[in-house]
């Protein structure tokens, strides 16, 4: 349709209409709906919580999907993973699902060359947060050579594994281990148990920034924001076996 | 999903119940007295703040038919996550927009008649069908979430093999109808403001939906995050945002466009509030939304995007307003401000949304992530399971 003069015109002189309409439903929904807003912010800063919008951004979240797993590693209960390499030696590492769960690990000890460590046994520590971690080796052999460039663990199944084993027991040991789907399906599982561990032991989940929600995700990292018992109950549910 | 806090009394929990007291209090006065006793709507005004919500409801659920068809028929993946709740926001959306119809009909007991008498003629005629058609398609999409609950696995197969023509006739349904809102005001030429008035209404209502109903899941993500502790996906987020700035774009160039070829530049100087109003709502949800999302900073920023969605959802409630509201009441030669029933009963829907929202979200796996196993096609010796995406 086109705009004719005569319309123009009607609305220059026609001017006491803008007194009429002086109360605007428009304004009035929209200051309504940004006054909830607002006063949701107050309510929730009241409560000492934070908007999920203004909180700390540098918090990724993770779940069961958002993992990647070499496929010829083998995991074990400890979320240690022990993979093949030529010559017939193992390399071992921590897993993504622990890094993840602690957000950041920082390594301090290893164990030294030509140990021989038991499956089950300590080969090295770390500390993330307030706590402090030990991870135990998936399979049984000497220590043939350690990553001596491993201080923080960044890329777990790449640059940052941790030791070298010569293998003495692989076939028993790999019995207990996880591979394939049956390692992608525990992992899955490992998640729900994530969930219902930082449910019980969580003090403030909210502080932990995770979800007990179906399908939820969780926040990088979780596990740390628990205090000193929870830390603990961690390893014994996580990287114990 | 366990909510250890249900039971414990909090603000909006307080906020609610009084709305709710309130609501209901004005919905007995609407029916047992009428619609002339309850509301401030007239001959020369019969449409208010209801049919201006219903406007909303409706555009705001957009996102239900647009995640669907960009998930299950062109296939992005990424964007999974976010369609269940987009499908039940639309779901919700719909089931309040009847119910406030059923209240705003002046003989609600009549409402089923456009089920039998049909007038071809009619847009209203239109917009009932292709209302009543979307709300089955919805029920349909978000069925399988249902049926996951109980394991019943027979009748989610069949619901998966139909699921793309599903989801092409609710994108079908939705296109006709969210145009058909803004072709209901092509019968108003000469009552309309001109700067809202256009024979491109109906593309103008479209497009402005699709944006608005992207941002309502940006701006709904941050709800759920708050309500249910959930982390908030922030790639997928921003991924939206993206393609709000593009919709965002096209309608302001479709309107202006069409603004210039029509003569309605000099209304665009007119010292009169209905400009007033037409600069707010341009600057509010198109211009300051635009260049916040044309810069990645912003566009990937957790409190920006949260900033950007709500300037975009307010310019698209001052539009819809406007056309619904403002626009009108100068021709009307009256002044209209809505009564304390119909804003009681329209914020009572508002938190029976939202509590339908949490109780369904509580109740039913509504937040799931992928769960087919993908292979990532690497060369061999690099090669990884994944996950997901």
């Amino acid at each position: 349709m086109s705009c004719s003069g005569m319309q123009f015109a009607s609305y220059v002189t026609n001017k006491n209409n803008n007194k009429r309409i002086n109360i605007m439903v428009a304004l009035f929904v929209v200051f309504t709906f940004i006054i909830l807003i607002v006063i949701d912010i107050v309510v929730l800063k009241a409560q000492k919580r934070k908007h999920p919008a203004f909180a700390d951004a540098a918090k990724a979240v993770f779940n069961k999907n958002s993992l990647s797993l070499p496929e010829r590693i083998f995991v074990s209960k400890g979320h240690t993973w022990a993979e093949l390499v030529p010559g017939g030696f193992a390399r071992v590492g921590v897993d993504e699902f622990v890094l993840k769960s602690l957000g950041k690990i920082s390594v301090n000890y290893i164990a030294k060359e030509q140990t021989l460590v038991k499956q089950g046994e300590v080969i090295f520590q770390g500390t993330s947060g307030k706590g402090s971690f030990s991870f135990r080796s998936p399979i049984d052999g000497v220590i043939q050579d350690v990553n001596r460039n491993l201080t923080n663990i960044q890329d777990p199944y790449r640059n940052d594994w941790g030791v070298i084993i010569s293998p003495s027991n692989w076939a028993d040991n790999t019995k207990s281990l996880k591979n394939g789907q049956a390692l992608v399906s525990w992992l899955k599982d490992e998640f729900s148990r994530l969930k219902d561990f930082l449910a019980v032991n969580s003090m403030n989940t909210e502080l932990a920034g995770v979800t007990m929600h179906d399908g939820g995700n969780i926040m990088e990292g979780a596990v740390t924001y628990m205090k000193a018992e929870g830390l603990k109950n961690f390893e014994n549910e996580f990287l114990t076996f | 999903m366990k909510n250890s806090n249900a039971s414990k009394l909090s603000f909006w929990k307080i906020v609610a119940a009084v709305i709710m007291i309130c609501g209901l209090y004005s919905s007995y006065i609407r029916f047992t007295k009428g619609l002339g006793a309850s509301t401030h709507l007239s001959d020369s005004i019969p449409w208010g703040l209801w049919i201006g919500f219903d406007f909303l409801g409706v555009g705001l659920a957009a996102a239900g038919f647009t995640i669907a068809v960009m998930v299950h028929v062109f296939n992005i993946h990424k964007f999974e996550p976010i369609v269940r709740p987009a499908i039940l926001t639309a779901y919700i959306g719909y089931t309040l927009v009847v119910l406030l119809l059923i209240i705003d009909l002046g003989r609600p007991q009549n409402f089923w008649h456009p089920l039998v008498m049909w007038n071809l003629h009619s847009v209203m005629f239109e917009i009932t069908w292709c209302v009543i058609c979307y709300s089955a398609i919805l029920t349909l999409e978000f069925a399988p979430v249902v049926l996951e609950k109980y394991n019943l696995t027979a009748p989610i197969k069949i619901l998966r093999k139909i699921s793309i023509p599903v989801v092409i006739l609710g994108v079908i349904f939705s296109t006709l109808h969210q145009s058909s809102f803004g072709s209901l005001y092509l019968i108003v030429p000469g009552r309309l403001y001109p700067l809202w008035y256009s024979t491109l209404l109906p593309v103008n209502f479209y497009i402005s939906c699709i944006a608005a109903g992207l941002s309502m899941i940006i701006f709904e993500s941050y709800l759920n995050a708050r309500a249910f502790n959930l982390g908030l996906r922030l790639d997928i987020l921003s991924g939206l945002a993206k393609i709000v700035l593009y919709v965002l774009i096209i309608g302001f160039l479709v309107r202006i466009t069409d603004m210039i070829i029509t003569g309605k530049t000099p209304f665009l100087f007119l010292p009169r509030t209905e400009t007033y109003m037409f600069y707010a709502e341009v600057i509010v949800g198109t211009f300051i939304p635009v260049y916040l999302l044309s810069q990645a900073k912003y566009r990937k920023s957790r409190m920006w995007l949260y900033v950007i969605s709500i300037f975009t959802l307010s310019g698209f409630v001052l539009n819809r307003i406007n056309v619904a509201v403002t626009g009108l009441v100068a021709s009307s030669k009256t002044s209209y401000f809505p009564s304390f029933d119909e804003i009681s009963i329209t914020m009572m829907l508002v938190v029976l949304g939202m509590w339908a929202f949490k109780l369904v979200s509580t109740k039913f796996p509504v937040f799931v992530e992928l769960e087919n196993l993908k292979e990532e096609k690497l060369p061999e010796d690099s090669r990884e399971m994944i996950l997901s995406e």
